[in-house]
């Protein structure tokens, strides 16, 4: 049984009171200084626990897509910490991040959305009926070839699957600590969604035109 | 062949029959030798509302080879009838040029027949262009003046005008395309329509045209299939039948145009689905009554429309729509409607519709009533009335018993008062009783201007002031304060299922805002309960009403009974007071998903601190013991006496991270003992599944901890 990793909220200031009175010359200058961990969201570790969650609910079709999912980046860099002379002192404080993909709230809706595309999406999504938005939500695109009520069907079911997702991406948030991170996460899935397509289904290009994979 | 001439008039004009002495029918001359026509009167002579002129008119013989086979056939004469220049002014329509030619023509007095003619004319209306060009069969009797025409389509639609002298003129019009009756309107319907298909059957008397009413008959559109260019709008194999009437109207002042007015009754829908936006119809399952009336300007404009739709038994609506504006949109209306059974209005209509927006299971029982009007091109003021409203929503925990009330809402103000009462109503799971309130709804913003009080089991929920504002944007403003008047926990947890508590909730909402789909309460919800105090903070909503709905707060409490506690839950008595915090506190789907939580005993003077035998055995078994004390010779002891007791429990992913007052031998202490004997219960056990953690502090035993 593991436990869910605490991450450094955004901001916390990590106080190092410096070596002892032998480096005092060198410690007053560190001693004032507050070393700001700037928590930076775990793209990649989210983009992996996206891509299982993804596959968990559409299945695993391999696609190079998937193997070109760009790893997150870190925004403190990566030649910073080595070259700033105060990490030769203070170890870095490293955010392990381990992106949580399960709460009852988040299995239950996952276990709908998988039923969900079991039983409609995936017909729809093989047919060209719907697509993978650039927003990491399902849309329509085309429902010439179905009668009224399919149609109605597929608004319906498509409306459940958006709020759904919505409520997922917050979830997710939410139950990594980090409410604010809803909107990075959105975007993780969105290339998630996009790398897992199986072939022949339709996604956005985040300049807005639709393909087909 | 002066009855070409007649025939052509009636070509042109349809409804104004050129009766003998009718204003504006014009005469026609006599034919020459050669079969030339001299011009016909223009109406310019006739000043009085011409009902058609034409410039020129020439009947003459045409020579045409028949072809047959291999041979040629002899050239058989044919009589053609050009015009150029025709005008119905009363309609708008022009007719630079156009030919009939009759060939094989045989007879010519007194009956004339035409079987396989063919008419091209082009024909100009105030918004289009068209070009006629059908096969045409025509007979005329001149002694009797019986004539009549028929028009043939390619695809098997056929038009039939028949007049017998001195009476109505008939026309019958059999599967006739509707894209091509469109077509004669000069609609381009590729501009706005996708797919459209359909056929027009009509029987219809047409009357002269300063008659009463100019046309009358029945019509029906069969196998309509219709798809705007969006896709969001779609009709599929829609079958539509009604009476018309159209009736010429007024002048237009200051021109010699007239106005029209059509009328349509005793309409059905009978067959068919639609899908209009969001919402979808199947006719097939019930056809809707509806019937219109428009007025139309001599180009063709609507002007003002009225009409109903309705289900016999289940509802009616009524509009009226006044100064439509080119894209037909009204200046001024009104929706006037009555729903007789909103259980049937929900399954025929409002079902699908609702389902979209997440509602799918939301059923409604009752009645109600009401009004809408739009006024220079805006809502103006809605008047609703419901009696005895039934709703359930199970997914959403949503339902009223006998709601009735009154809604006015006015785009300004002033506005009539609004109420509701009903007899049972359930929010978020929370019942409601018998009760009532009024407000004012004006604008975008709703103000309840007395204290509302919502009687909640044998307590109530009091607004005190509530004011909500910017009700159509995604970020409503609320300003609420409000208070809960003592209710006994004892209701409240038999109502949740949870073990019976003592005690009373009452507590002060000091205010709230929403954020999106987030409902936050500002200060300190104060509860007093087990003879302590309870504040909830940042209680927050989330979803309320959504997928998978969140209720969100921090607690602190301080100075609970415990023995009113363990009494509630059958834990074994334990005395004294706690106090702790339940920070972080996320239910989510109504449960707990998420906590930081941590409790410990609070010395007080006067309070002692015993445990019971059972309660040992309790808090043993949180740790992992089973029978720690029944089973040792501590069981000789029916109550020990504690220094200390403390728990923790950091909920994640539905397992407890279990925690005790302090780190203790490689485990967590729970229960420092005091006196003798004393008893120390440690655990070991770290993680503890969550519904498990709950089962053993309520119910079960289990082993696996060490008892000092």
């Amino acid at each position: 049984m593991s436990t869910a990793t605490q991450l450094y909220s955004p901001g916390a200031t990590v106080k190092r009171s410096g070596f002892r009175w032998l480096l005092l010359g060198l410690a007053a200058a560190l001693i004032s200084a507050c070393v700001t961990i700037n928590v930076y969201f775990p793209a990649a570790e989210a983009a992996s626990a996206a891509g299982k969650l993804v596959e968990e609910i559409i299945g695993d079709e391999e696609s190079d897509a998937s193997k070109h999912t760009p790893a997150g980046e870190n925004p403190q860099g990566a030649l910073w910490p080595r070259l700033n002379p105060l990490n030769w002192l203070i170890p870095v404080a490293h955010a392990r991040a381990n992106i949580d993909i399960s709460s009852p709230a988040i299995n239950e809706i996952k276990q709908r959305m998988k039923q969900r595309y079991e039983q409609y999406l995936k017909k729809w999504l093989d047919a060209g009926v719907i697509g993978f938005n650039n927003q990491g939500f399902v849309e329509i695109l085309d429902m010439s070839k179905l009668g009224l009520k399919d149609r109605q069907r597929v608004k319906k079911v498509v409306a459940d699957e958006n709020r759904d997702r919505k409520a997922l991406y917050r979830e997710l948030a939410v139950a990594n600590g980090h409410p604010e991170w809803e909107e990075e996460i959105r975007q993780v899935f969105v290339k998630q969604w996009i790398a897992k397509a199986h072939t022949g289904w339709h996604y956005q290009k985040p300049d807005g035109s639709w393909a087909v994979k | 062949m002066q009855w070409l001439a007649r025939l052509l008039c009636l070509m042109l004009s349809l409804g104004g029959l050129p009766e003998a002495g009718h204003a504006g029918a014009p005469s026609v001359g006599a034919i020459d030798e050669n079969n030339t026509v001299p011009e016909i009167l223009a109406s310019s002579e006739k000043p009085a509302s011409p009902v058609w002129s034409v410039d020129s008119v020439r009947l003459g013989p045409s020579v045409s080879a028949a072809t047959s086979g291999k041979h040629t056939a002899i050239p058989q004469q044919s009589h053609v009838l050009q015009w150029s220049g025709a005008r119905w002014p009363s309609w708008g329509l022009f007719s630079p040029r156009g030919m009939i030619d009759c060939a094989g023509n045989q007879q010519v007095f007194p009956e004339m027949s035409c079987p396989n003619g063919h008419i091209q004319a082009e024909l100009i209306t105030a918004h289009s262009q068209v070009t006629l060009d059908y096969p045409v069969a025509a007979f005329y009797n001149a002694i009797t003046g019986r004539w009549r025409v028929t028009l043939n389509h390619s695809d098997g639609g056929q038009w039939r005008l028949e007049y017998a002298h001195n009476s109505a003129a008939e026309a019958r019009v059999n599967d006739w395309p509707v894209p091509e009756l469109l077509r004669w309107f000069g609609m381009d319907t590729a501009s706005f329509v996708d797919v459209l298909t359909g056929f027009l059957n009509a029987h219809w008397q047409v009357m002269p045209v300063d008659s009463k009413s100019w046309l009358r008959g029945d019509f029906s559109l069969r196998k309509i299939n219709w798809e705007s260019a969006q896709g969001d709008w779609v009709l599929a194999d829609v079958d539509i039948s009604a009476a018309s009437v159209v009736a010429p109207g007024h002048h237009v002042s200051g021109t010699k145009d007239k106005k029209w007015r059509i009328r349509f009754t005793h309409g059905q829908i009978t067959a068919g689905e639609a899908l209009l936006g969001d919402f979808y119809f199947d006719w097939q399952q019930q056809p809707l009554d509806w019937s219109l009336e428009v007025w139309l300007t001599a180009t063709g404009h609507v002007e003002k429309m009225q009409g109903s739709v309705g289900v016999d038994g289940v509802f009616i609506l009524d509009f009226h729509a006044v100064n439509l504006n080119k894209k037909g949109k009204p200046k001024n209306g009104f929706i006037r409607f009555q729903v007789d059974s909103l259980e049937r209005l929900n399954t025929l209509y409002l079902k699908d519709f609702l389902a979209l927006k997440g509602w799918a299971d939301a059923r409604f029982f009752g009645k109600m009533h009401g009004e809408l009007h739009w006024r220079d091109n805006q809502w103006h003021k809605a008047d609703i009335s419901l009696s005895d409203v039934d709703m359930t929503v199970k997914t959403k925990k949503l339902a009223t018993k006998a709601l009735s009330g009154e809604l006015h809402w006015r785009a300004f103000k002033p506005v009539p008062p609004s109420w509701l009462h009903w007899r049972q109503m359930m929010l978020a799971g929370l019942p409601v009783q018998a009760a009532g309130l009024g407000f004012f709804f004006a604008g975008d913003s709703l103000r309840f201007p007395d204290r509302t009080t919502l009687p909640v089991f044998d307590g109530a929920l009091v607004i005190d002031h509530l004011f909500m504002s910017r009700l159509f944007s995604a970020a409503i403003d609320v300003d609420f304060s409000g208070r809960i008047e003592p209710i006994s926990l004892a209701l409240i947890t038999a109502k949740m299922g949870w073990p019976v508590m003592q005690g009373t909730l009452s507590g002060i909402i000091p205010g709230m805002h929403k954020k999106g789909e987030q409902i936050a309460f500002d200060g300190t919800i104060d509860i007093s309960v087990f003879g302590g105090q309870l504040k909830v903070s940042h209680l927050s909503m989330e979803r309320l009403f959504g997928v998978a709905p969140v209720i969100a707060a921090d607690i602190a409490f301080d100075k609970l009974n415990l023995q009113n506690i363990t009494t509630t839950f059958d834990f074994g008595e334990i005395t004294g007071l706690v106090a702790g915090t339940v920070n972080g506190l996320r239910i989510t789907n109504w449960k707990t998903d998420r906590m930081d939580a941590e409790i410990h005993s609070v010395k007080s003077p006067g309070v002692k601190q015993t445990l019971s035998q059972k309660a040992l055995d309790r808090i043993s078994s949180l740790g992992g013991v089973q029978g720690a004390i029944s089973r040792s010779f501590l069981r000789f002891f029916k109550r020990f006496r504690y220094h200390r007791l403390g728990l923790r429990c950091r909920l994640r992913q539905e397992v407890c991270e279990m925690g005790g007052i302090r780190p203790f031998k490689g485990g967590y202490l729970l229960v420092e003992g005091g006196g003798l004997p004393r008893v120390n219960i440690i655990g070991y056990q770290r993680f503890i599944d969550w519904e498990e953690f709950l089962d053993r502090l309520l119910n079960r035993d289990y082993t696996d901890a060490q008892v000092e």
